[in-house]
């Protein structure tokens, strides 16, 4: 069963090698120009002396070159986020959707459920091809971006934001399986490869929206930041923390010395420029809720965790529906 | 070996069309004793019918004795239905040779050949009722 | 055990629409059984639920005594090839008879299913996309063939076969049948293909059962009678279906015992003209009574 289920994907399987080998040949390109230039430029230097400080003067802490650097790059970010956005869900939807909607409409199952294997194992074969050739053609994509992604995270410090987050390290690979076997079941239930894609993508959209918004910032309990409106450091961005809230809408927020909120956001003021911090009082201070850089490997892990778990349980329910309801 | 052929249109159920055919064939001497029949799946797959009917067939030929059945090797024939009249045969094969060379000189068709005998055979019989 | 296929009060519904009902059978071991019927009678809605790719709604289907179940042990008794001849479009026939041979294991008889292609000149290299109908029709039934059937069900087999493609393929079967004891159902519109070459007959009509028996039975059971216009029809038989011009009538009748009337001459009936009187009378039916007899 298991060599029916890769000969069916075989001409699949190598035109995506193609594909990939192509796409790996453009990101290994444009990353090798980036992290040259990350190097040549001086800005790894820099942030290398500035030694995971957690604080860093106002203006010093390689912030111009950064944007320098961000600036440079900003198409290929832009490229970056439009291309790895969808890898996950194009790629998963492509193995999982005809996977086992094709063999219902053509009724290749009627060959293959009465030559001697049953519908519980040819469920689990199919789906198991399905989740592993989905995790390596997207692990190999998610690999590559994440060491494609180095130079900008550190220079721009967006690795926990949305959307950045979402397409490096694990969870593309989290996203994809959930994608594919979601598909599958779909295609499953409705017989029908393109509207078990339409579908997918929609039940996808809202489960990646609902995860990625409601849930993502809840994997641990926040960590809480005050730092004095009248300062000369500041919080060093490019370490990559994610800033969550700081008691209400907006990043962070500005409370004056008694505790009453003055506004949302930061406010940074250098001792001398009074006129910055009148209206706030010398003893305000700046709040901010965030998860800290360090955590961005445990977060990936819990996502992709319930990413997985969800794949499972979306794959037993197909099993079930295959053996129970497709009489 | 001998082939079989079913004719669908016949009144005649199939596996005694069969019946008829291998005695036909013991008659003429085409099979004498000794001579293996098709299996009864050659004789399934050739004429396309069920094996049971040849199988009846061939039950029906060994309950008259003229074949018999042995395990492993295949389906024999044992008695001959030529008896003594081959002989005869023989001779009347040659005299009707002989009338056959006469008529195609006289002008006769293949068709009038038929005709010609059919009517005189049918002639001949009423002859022998009367 | 003698019995090949069972049914008892088998029926299937598809949403409101019954496809199937009260459909009681028992198919003998080493039989050619056919199942015919109008488009829409049952027969694919039966063949299914007879090797397990649909579940009764109501009643029982049992093969060899077992009822149809999903694991290797049940499913290799059965072979099936479904009307379409579905195969893998893009994988070779060679790739076909790989698949068999994994999933079936010891049952799987390679040489044979090779040397059945062979002497078909199929070629083993070509994607059974690019087969013609005949083609993939053989290779179908030889997939089935291969794994060593005790009962093989096959829907409308020649369906899409040109006279000739058609011949060889019940040639074929034919020859298969002689050769194991195998059991066949089959389904078929062309019933001059079924004559001669099934043994029991299973018609269909309306979704219920109309027709069953021993074909050599109901031939010998059955006759057309020609007669007068007019006047009683003859005793002891039930009229199936009845033609008339002015002068004569035509009844296709069952008789129940052997019998002799002065003003009727009696002919056997072909199979085709038997279902052709049965289709065409659907409030007519012949059914084993209880003691098995038509």
């Amino acid at each position: 069963m298991i060599w029916l289920a890769w000969r069916q994907r075989r001409g699949a399987i190598l035109a995506t090698a193609a594909v990939l080998a192509a796409a790996a040949a453009v990101l290994f390109l444009t990353g090798r120009s980036m992290a040259t230039t990350f190097h040549a430029d001086g800005l790894a230097a820099c942030i290398a002396n500035l030694d995971g400080a957690k604080f860093v003067p106002v203006s010093g802490g390689c912030q111009d070159e950064a944007q320098a650097f961000a600036a440079r790059f900003f198409p290929m970010r832009l490229l970056g986020l439009t291309a790895f956005t969808f890898v996950p869900l194009v790629i998963g939807v492509f193995w999982g959707a005809p996977a086992i909607a094709r063999e219902l409409a053509d009724d290749t199952v009627s060959l293959v459920w009465t030559q001697g294997v049953s519908r519980r194992r040819w469920a689990w074969t199919q789906l198991g091809c399905v989740a592993l050739v989905t995790t390596s053609s997207v692990g190999i994509v998610a690999a590559l971006a994440t060491w494609w992604y180095g130079p900008l995270n550190a220079a721009t410090g967006d690795r926990f934001q949305w959307l950045i987050y979402d397409q490096q390290g694990l969870v593309p690979v989290g996203y994809a399986v959930f994608a594919a076997l979601l598909a599958a079941f779909i295609g499953a239930v409705t017989a029908k490869t393109v509207k078990a894609m339409a579908l997918t993508i929609l039940g996808f959209v809202l489960v990646r929206f609902g995860i990625a918004v409601y849930l993502r910032p809840r994997f641990m309990e926040h960590l809480e930041r005050t730092y004095p409106v009248v300062t000369e450091r500041a919080p060093n961005r490019l370490l990559g923390d994610w800033l969550y809230g700081g008691g209400g809408p907006g990043v962070g927020a500005v409370f004056r010395a008694n505790g009453e909120r003055a506004m949302g956001g930061q406010r940074i003021c250098p001792p001398a420029d009074t006129a910055c911090f009148a209206d706030v009082g010398r003893g305000a201070y700046n709040l901010e809720l965030f998860h800290p850089a360090d955590r961005f490997w445990t977060f990936q892990a819990i996502e992709t965790t319930i990413f997985l778990a969800m794949a499972i349980a979306v794959a037993a329910a197909t099993v079930w529906w295959i053996r129970h309801r497709r009489v | 070996m001998i082939g079989f052929r079913l004719d669908g249109r016949s009144n005649v159920v199939p596996y005694l069309q069969l019946v008829d055919q291998v005695r036909q064939a013991l008659r003429t001497g085409l099979l004498e004793p000794g001579d293996q029949l098709p299996t009864v799946r050659e004789v399934a797959e050739s004429v396309a019918i069920n094996p049971n009917t040849v199988l009846k067939a061939y039950r029906q030929l060994e309950h008259e004795g003229l074949v018999e059945g042995r395990p492993g090797q295949g389906t024999f024939v044992v008695r001959s239905l030529a008896g003594p009249s081959l002989a005869s045969h023989a001779a009347l094969r040659r005299s009707l040779h002989a009338w056959l060379q006469k008529a195609r000189d006289a002008g006769l068709e293949p068709e009038d050949i038929e005709a010609l005998f059919g009517t005189t055979l049918h002639a001949f019989e009423q002859e022998g009722v009367a | 055990m003698s019995v090949a296929l069972e049914t008892t009060g088998l029926a299937k519904r598809y949403g409101r629409t019954w496809a199937l009902r009260d459909c009681t059978l028992s198919v003998p071991r080493g039989r050619v059984a056919a199942v015919v019927g109008p488009n829409g009678a049952g027969k694919t809605t039966l063949m299914r639920l007879a090797v397990g790719l649909r579940r009764p709604t109501r009643g029982s289907v049992s093969v060899f005594g077992q009822a149809p179940r999903d694991d290797a042990e049940s499913l290799a008794r059965v072979g099936f090839v479904a009307q379409e001849t579905p195969l893998y479009r893009d994988l070779t026939v060679a790739d076909h008879l790989e698949v068999g041979r994994r999933l079936n294991g010891d049952r799987w008889d390679s040489t044979s299913a090779s040397e059945r292609l062979a002497k078909l000149s199929i070629p083993l290299e070509r994607r059974t996309g690019e087969l013609s109908g005949g083609q993939r029709a053989q290779v179908s039934l030889t997939m089935a063939l291969a794994k060593r059937p005790d009962l093989l069900v096959l829907d409308e087999p020649v369906a899409s076969l040109d006279p000739l493609a058609r011949r060889t393929f019940l040639a074929e079967l034919m020859g298969e049948v002689a050769a194991s004891e195998l059991t066949v159902l089959l389904s078929s519109h062309v019933i001059a293909d079924l004559e001669h070459r099934c043994d029991y007959l299973v018609i269909l009509s309306d979704s219920r059962v109309q027709v069953l028996g021993d074909v050599d039975d109901l031939l010998a059971s059955h006759a057309v009678f020609i007669g007068p216009a007019d006047g009683p029809v003859p005793d002891g038989v039930s009229v199936v279906t009845s033609q008339r011009t002015d002068r004569q009538r035509s009844l296709t009748v069952r008789m129940d015992g052997p019998m002799r009337s002065p003003r009727w001459a009696s002919h056997p009936i072909s199979l085709e003209d038997l279902v052709l009187a049965y289709l065409g009378a659907p409030g007519a039916g012949t059914l084993p009574g209880p003691e098995g007899s038509t």
